[in-house]
């Protein structure tokens, strides 16, 4: 049988797996046979027991009754009667044969008239009842006629033996039917208990202390036992693979010493985190990041490369942080305008690759620079712009230097214009720089003014004079409207001529040749100094108005890229007019000219404005 | 209370023009603190030198625009801040939550 169980399941199991299988289902048939046969040998030993003293029991009291009846017909030679009594006896089929016996003179009456072998009876016989020893299926009881002899009774009953072989017989289409039962059950199973036996193979050797990657596993095509299992084996293996690659980077992440989860630190960092496994996964990623990325971070958790990264330039390194046996560090600038996002928006992502024990991770550091790079294109726009304003006057300077040496020895009066036109852009250079250091001390937060009287009509009588000859140089009309007294007011005369000369020198520079400059002056009592710069120039694009008073901004019009500026005079008029306790408004139409409006508390105001 | 907005570099900022007394005026600051903040990646600054006062409807609006740039390790960048508004931040115990600044150009300079 194992020999065919073997054959059996040889084909669609391993070796071990078969012999496994064979050696159990043999075994349990032999179990199961002699089990039955145990059981059915037991069950009928005790009934037949029960039976076999039931009758015993009838057989014992028939034979005494026989007994003594024997005796008083014998004690009256009445043989007859005994013999009846036999009759009857055979007759009411208690049991299955009654015989009476005398010692030496044989069988005198018998319920089978044939085994009688004395047919009369003696005077008298041996006077010793030698009762021999009953057999099953036997009862003898002893009597004595007094004074002719003894004798005795014997009853033979069916007596519950030779059950044997039934009893086998028995057993024996038990067992066969069982064995064929286990061998359907087997056939429809067989697959089953391949898989099964192979899965307690498997933990057995777990048991045994084997703790190699996929020990667990059995072999396919097993049925669809093997395949759950294999299934579920697959799902915690990679649950323990995510858990233990979890645990590495937080563990290479936290800091041996006092200074706690540095996971939790890294969650407070502007800078966005992104760290990838081996198999390019994000397995870590902090809000920073997620903000940069325009995603949400719990959408970013367990998402691939190529799922947070669209640049392909990002992609590849991160692929060969990962691949790579050689550190990769590599940084790379990216645009992110995406839409309803700032258009503007850049990225600098800082990619590296790390190694703890045989798992490699790639680290993304991302940082918005944005704001550095409109910085750096300020600062580079506004040392152009300012290259450019120095080197005019410098330029005018040195050819009228030129002139004045070679031509001005002969002629006085060239000499004075050349000398002239070298003051004139000597103040301008000085300007300039004042400007530029007015600037820096607004950028340091220490531009302050120092207040005292001012005589506001000296300062528009100066302001005229400086313009006059470049008004007149671009047949700009210039007017100064003024008010016949004109206050004496507490401010920094220095920095509100500078203010006023930033206004005006943009008013005739944005004006072109045949326009009108227009400087008016309010002085309303008791209520400060309203100044207005009034030019009918290229205007400003209302868009524009928002961020003309911005430091190193200039207005993106065509119309100006002609001309030159620092980007920094509207800037610094601005601030010179609040430190003032004022302000600077501008309106402006475009193509028809701009009005720009300070206004200065009065006197008292200003102070008290200040001393706070 | 109106709100302007304007850009210094590439950093955006809000400047509410009055006082933030009513519910309305809370969920405007709050309607344009989010949406400006989902636009510029958080580079934005509140200039609240001509908001006087808020209230506790504004306050709330003022402490879930810093919370919701804390999860990306930032915090509200306030510039101008008055007396009043100074000793309202103070007395509810909510001035860490912020970073304060004296004027625009200092809080732009703290995104470089």
């Amino acid at each position: 049988m194992r020999a065919y169980i073997d054959r059996l399941i040889a084909g669609a199991s391993e070796a071990g797996v078969s012999r496994w299988i064979s050696g159990a289902v043999g075994g349990v048939a032999i179990l199961l046979v002699f089990s039955v046969m145990t059981a059915s040998m037991w069950t009928n030993r005790i009934a037949s027991d029960r039976t076999n003293a039931e009758r015993t029991r009838t057989a014992q009291g028939v034979a005494e009754i026989v007994a003594a009846r024997t005796d008083l017909a014998l004690r009256e030679s009445d043989i007859g009667t005994v013999r009846r009594q036999m009759i009857d006896i055979q007759a009411a089929r208690l049991v299955s044969a009654c015989h009476v016996v005398l010692p030496g003179v044989g069988v005198i009456a018998s319920s089978d008239p044939q085994k009688i072998t004395a047919m009369e009876l003696p005077e008298s016989w041996s006077g010793v009842a030698a009762t021999p020893e009953p057999t099953p299926g036997t009862v003898r009881v002893p009597f004595n006629v007094p004074g002719r002899g003894a004798g005795f009774v014997e009853i033979e009953y069916e007596h519950a033996r030779g059950a044997f072989a039934s009893v086998l017989a028995r057993a024996g289409i038990v067992g066969l039917g069982a064995i064929v039962g286990v061998w359907f059950v087997f056939r429809r199973i067989r697959g089953r208990l391949a898989a099964l036996a192979s899965i307690g193979t498997a933990l057995g050797e777990v048991a045994q202390g084997e703790r190699r990657a996929g020990v667990l596993r059995v072999a396919d095509g097993q049925g669809p036992y093997a395949d759950a299992w294999n299934a579920l084996i697959g799902e915690r293996d990679e649950q323990d693979r995510t858990i233990a690659e979890h645990q590495t980077v937080v563990a290479a992440m936290e800091a041996p010493g006092e200074s706690g989860s540095v996971v939790a630190v890294c969650d407070t960092l502007t800078h966005g985190l992104v760290v990838l496994d081996a198999s390019g996964e994000v397995v870590y990623v902090n809000g920073a990041a997620g903000v940069l990325l325009g995603r949400h971070r719990e959408d970013l958790a367990k998402a691939t490369t190529d799922q947070v990264f669209q640049d392909e330039g990002v992609r590849a390194t991160i692929k060969a942080c990962l691949e790579s046996e050689m550190p990769v560090r590599k940084t790379i600038e990216i645009a992110r305008g995406e839409a309803g996002q700032d258009p503007d928006a850049e990225l600098r992502l800082m990619i590296r690759s790390s190694e703890t024990g045989n798992d490699r991770f790639a680290g993304v550091l991302i940082e918005d620079i944005t704001q550095q790079r409109v910085a750096d294109r300020s600062r580079n726009s506004f040392v152009a712009q300012a290259t450019h304003e120095l080197r005019t006057p410098l330029t005018n300077i040195r050819l009228y230097v030129e002139q004045a040496v070679d031509e001005g020895e002969n002629d006085p009066k060239l000499r004075a214009q050349a000398l002239n036109v070298i003051n004139s852009e000597a103040r301008r250079l000085e300007r300039i720089v004042a400007d530029m250091l007015s600037v820096a001390e607004i950028e340091a937060g220490s531009l302050s003014i120092r207040t005292g009287d001012v005589r506001t009509d000296a300062l528009f009588s100066d302001l005229q004079h400086d313009y006059e000859a470049q008004a007149a140089e671009k047949t700009i009309e210039m007017v100064f409207d003024l008010p016949p007294k004109m206050p004496v007011i507490r401010a920094d005369r220095d920095r509100l001529g500078q203010a006023l000369h930033n206004l005006v020198g943009n008013a005739l520079k944005y004006t072109p040749p045949g326009g009108k400059v227009t400087v008016r002056v309010e002085a309303p009592e008791n209520s400060g100094l309203i100044i207005h710069v009034i030019d009918t120039g290229i205007g400003i694009d209302p868009e524009e108005c928002g961020r003309i008073f911005d430091r190193f901004y200039r207005a993106n019009d065509r119309r100006i890229a002609h001309v030159t500026g620092s980007g920094l005079g509207l800037a610094l008029a601005r601030e010179i007019a609040r430190l003032h306790g004022g302000d600077i408004t501008v309106e402006s139409k475009m193509d028809e000219g701009s009005t720009f409006t300070i206004t200065l508390p009065c006197p008292e105001q200003s102070s008290s404005q200040r001393a706070a | 209370m109106r709100i302007e907005q304007h850009k210094h570099g590439a950093v955006t900022v809000l400047r509410p023009r009055g006082p933030v007394t009513s519910t309305e005026d809370a969920e405007r600051l709050r309607g344009e603190g989010f949406e400006t903040l989902g636009k510029t990646l958080g580079r934005f600054v509140l200039d609240v030198s001509d908001m006087p006062f808020v209230d506790s409807d504004g306050l709330e609006a003022l402490v879930d625009l810093t919370k919701e740039l804390n999860q990306s390790g930032r915090s509200l960048c306030l510039c101008g801040v008055g007396e009043t508004l100074r000793e309202i931040l103070a007395v509810t115990d909510v001035s860490p939550l912020f970073s304060l600044h004296e004027d625009v150009q200092g809080a732009v300079r703290s995104f470089l």
